[in-house]
């Protein structure tokens, strides 16, 4: 990613075999944010720092929580406060059991081309000073939120690990620090999420709630005034979360279809921009001189057409994703037809007993109007129907299990 | 006397937040105390009717209550009060974990509480707690009778609110489940809704409506847990749960959609919930089982018992009717995704 930098204290070397792969979860994100905006509404004096938990399995890092940190600033120079991260620490380790969580790394802000000195200074405390030896630095850049990439997915931050090298002339760069020789090797970071945490992202990302602080127009409900309020709430308007009444009433269930066929609607869209993007890359190429020899050989974009020049590694990315495609179905069809099938039919089963249930339900109701209008006409003939009626919505009810 | 770095976060974060919409992180303590002083709810038992959540808060909670699968966790919110509303700004984990069917916290875990809140104050949040969350995993969102006395407790310490997030049907409905309760002080009964409409205009209707919405379980409240619920159905009120974000978390989340839309079509909801499912229609057999005894034994005792519905019928078929929803939006997802990704099987 970071291919040339005029940051000295990145380490351009490739990432080695042993390099952690990250995988961040979006609440991380958010908790960065947070702070951000919370030290701005309210002028803190702190920095936007903390530490991130996750796990450690081999290369593969996660980072799944994190938790602001407070600092101390001796003669310009910020550190953690080593006393209150020690604590907070063991409190958060004791409530992140199951899987356990521990300190990966630590965040704070930073432009996009990299850590500047002062975060040097941090990764060195805690590398050494604390002993976390493979504390990643996850580095938010706030001047970068403005561009338009993000929209595209891309997100702003980077994630890079600390690497010490002994250069002899390391003494000459200005600076205590960096004398120790340490620098930063930039990192992959994927997102991940768990499927809970997807559907609270979900939740959040929906409905317009900003922050705007309304006192809500509905006065308090105090029973003894007798004044109520505005809008009926049922139950399920406290699931959904509903802010305002839509102009047609759904049921609660069809605005779970609604939103779940949205969100797949929203995603197959995703997917069809991103082939297209691929597909419109690779007729924007020129035609090949491998399969027509005729061709001579091109080695710049010709500015008179508006042909791209190919890249080669993204042609060999989009090879290789159309090679693997037809490793994806299943080993054994036979195996997998016959679960999909099976799974359909308990979803239909389950249907059609709740259909059941309904029919039920409604023959009783059936029931009890004929007897209620056959009670009314037995008083008056003194008949003896009612030996038949008595039966008759015990036997509707015969259970569908 | 700002060192470098700070001068750095200043200069660069200052347009990433704007003063009125994101209003609701600021906080004053003056403004938190003279509120806490002039104690505006004491007197009216409903005072409270809405709860807005972080972003950040909303998502440790759902996380949380998750990662706990059949074991119901807690925690506390912490945050303040605007009106008659709960400002949640963040939320934190408590070391409690219930059996299956209770969450109760110790002295370890006021220990803990008072120890992590001293931690959030000293790095500048002032906020108080003001709540408690806990997970009803499979079960809805209510409060049960334990619920109700550990809420009523801390209720003395105003203003206190309970949560509930139901983890399961928040993955299987793929919506977040979540309520927010006050419990009534001790002894007070709600009003009754012929009383009130009488001394009032058509608005109070709904008030009462809304109150017996509340006393009629959800769908699916368990059939081991109905009795629990309906004793204490009346001891408290839901208030509206919404939640907010600041400007800076929409501009992530908008890039965060384009990473994680991937998962939207990838997740399978009938395989991760199926334990949960399978509870479900396990509950709704012992209800119809139920319901089929109530019958045998009033069918033969005249035409009288006959009228008589078995109580829970509507409610077996609203169960009924939700499981099988949920269902069929899982095999939808399964559809959708055999349509775009599956190979045509029935070619030769
Ligand atoms: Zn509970």
């Amino acid at each position: 990613m970071q291919t040339e930098s005029p940051n000295p204290l990145i380490h351009n070397a490739p990432a080695s075999d042993t390099s952690p792969r990250v995988q961040l979860h979006p609440l991380v994100l958010l908790t960065i944010s947070d702070t951000i905006t919370r030290h701005n509404l309210r002028d803190s004096e702190e920095l936007s720092v903390g530490i991130i938990l996750g796990q450690q399995n081999g290369r593969e890092v996660t980072m799944e929580a994190a938790f602001e940190c407070k600092t101390v600033t001796t003669e310009g120079t910020v550190l953690f406060d080593e006393e209150y991260l020690r604590v907070r620490l063991d409190h958060l380790r004791e409530v992140y059991p199951s899987p356990q969580l521990d300190l990966v790394g630590w965040f704070g802000l930073g432009l996009p081309s990299g850590p500047a000195l002062y975060h040097s200074v941090i990764q060195d405390q805690f590398q050494h000073r604390l002993g976390h030896d493979n504390a990643l630095l996850l580095l938010f850049h706030p001047t970068a939120v403005g561009e338009p990439e993000l929209a595209m997915g891309k997100l702003p931050v980077s994630v890079y690990e600390g690497v010490v090298i002994n250069e002899p002339n390391a003494m000459d760069v200005d600076g205590g620090d960096r004398a120790k020789g340490l620098r930063f090797r930039g990192l992959e970071c994927a997102i991940e999420t768990s499927e809970a945490e997807m559907i609270a992202i979900d939740f959040v990302a929906k409905g317009g709630g900003n922050a705007t602080a309304v006192e809500r127009p509905n006065e308090p409900a105090s029973e003894s005034s007798g004044k109520g309020k505005g809008k009926a709430l049922s139950v399920d308007d406290l699931v959904n979360g509903a802010e305002q009444a839509p102009e047609v009433q759904l049921s609660p269930a069809e605005e779970d279809l609604i939103s779940s066929l949205t969100a797949k609607l929203n995603a197959s869209k995703m997917l069809h921009q991103r082939i297209s993007l691929l597909g419109s890359y690779v007729s924007s190429l020129p035609p090949s001189y491998l399969t027509d020899p005729s061709l001579p050989i091109q080695t710049s974009s010709d500015p008179e057409t508006d042909q791209t020049l190919p890249n080669h590694q993204i042609l060999r990315s989009i090879s290789g994703l159309i090679r693997r495609l037809p490793i994806l179905p299943p080993p054994s069809t036979v195996e997998f037809q016959r679960e999909v099938s099976e799974q359909r039919t308990d979803v239909t089963l389950l249907d059609l007993l709740a259909k059941v249930t309904e029919s039920i339900n409604e023959s009783r109701e059936m029931g009890k109007k004929v007897a209620a209008v056959e009670i009314g006409r037995s008083f008056g003939r003194k008949g003896s129907g009612m030996q038949g009626l008595q039966e008759l919505p015990s036997t509707a009810f015969d259970s569908p299990t | 006397m700002a060192t470098e770095y700070k001068q750095f976060e200043l200069s660069s974060t200052g347009d990433l937040s704007d003063p009125s919409r994101d209003a609701l992180y600021a906080y004053s303590l003056p403004k938190q105390k003279e509120i806490n002083e002039a104690r505006p709810w004491k007197g009216s038992p409903k005072y409270f009717q809405h709860v807005r959540i972080s972003s950040v808060a909303l998502l440790k909670m759902v996380t949380h209550a998750r990662s706990g699968g059949n074991i119901e966790v807690m925690g506390l919110m912490i945050g303040y009060t605007s009106g008659n509303t709960f400002i949640v700004t963040d939320a934190f984990r408590l070391p409690v974990e219930g059996t299956e069917t209770r969450v109760n916290a110790g002295d370890a875990a006021n220990e803990y509480m008072v120890n992590f809140l001293e931690g959030y104050r000293s790095a500048g949040q002032a906020e108080n707690a003001v709540g408690w969350y806990h997970s009803h995993p499979g079960y809805g969102c209510w409060l049960s009778g334990i619920d109700v006395g550990t809420q009523r407790l801390y209720q003395f310490s105003e203003p206190w609110v309970a949560v509930v997030i139901d983890p399961d049907r928040t993955v299987s409905s793929g919506k977040v489940d979540i309520g927010a309760f006050r419990t009534y002080p001790e002894g007070h009964k709600p009003a009754q809704p012929s009383k009130e409409s009488e001394k009032s205009d058509k608005s109070d209707g709904s008030t009462a409506s809304n109150h017996q919405s509340w006393s009629q379980a959800p769908a699916n409240v368990p059939k081991g847990k109905a009795e629990d619920f309906g004793a204490h159905a009346d001891q408290y009120y839901p208030l509206e749960v919404s939640h907010y974000k600041s400007s800076l978390d929409s501009k992530l989340l908008a890039g965060l959609w384009n990473k994680y839309w991937v998962g939207t079509l990838s997740s399978n909801p009938l395989l991760t919930n199926r334990e949960y499912g399978t509870k479900q229609i396990e509950d709704l057999g012992i209800k119809v089982a139920d319901a089929e005894q109530h019958v045998f034994k009033t069918s033969g005792a005249g035409l009288q018992a006959a009228l008589r519905d078995p109580p829970d019928l509507d409610k077996l078929v609203k169960a009924s009717n939700k499981i099988a929803a949920e269902e069929k939006a899982g095999l939808t997802a399964e559809k959708i995704k055999e349509d775009i990704f599956g190979v045509d099987h029935r070619e030769p």
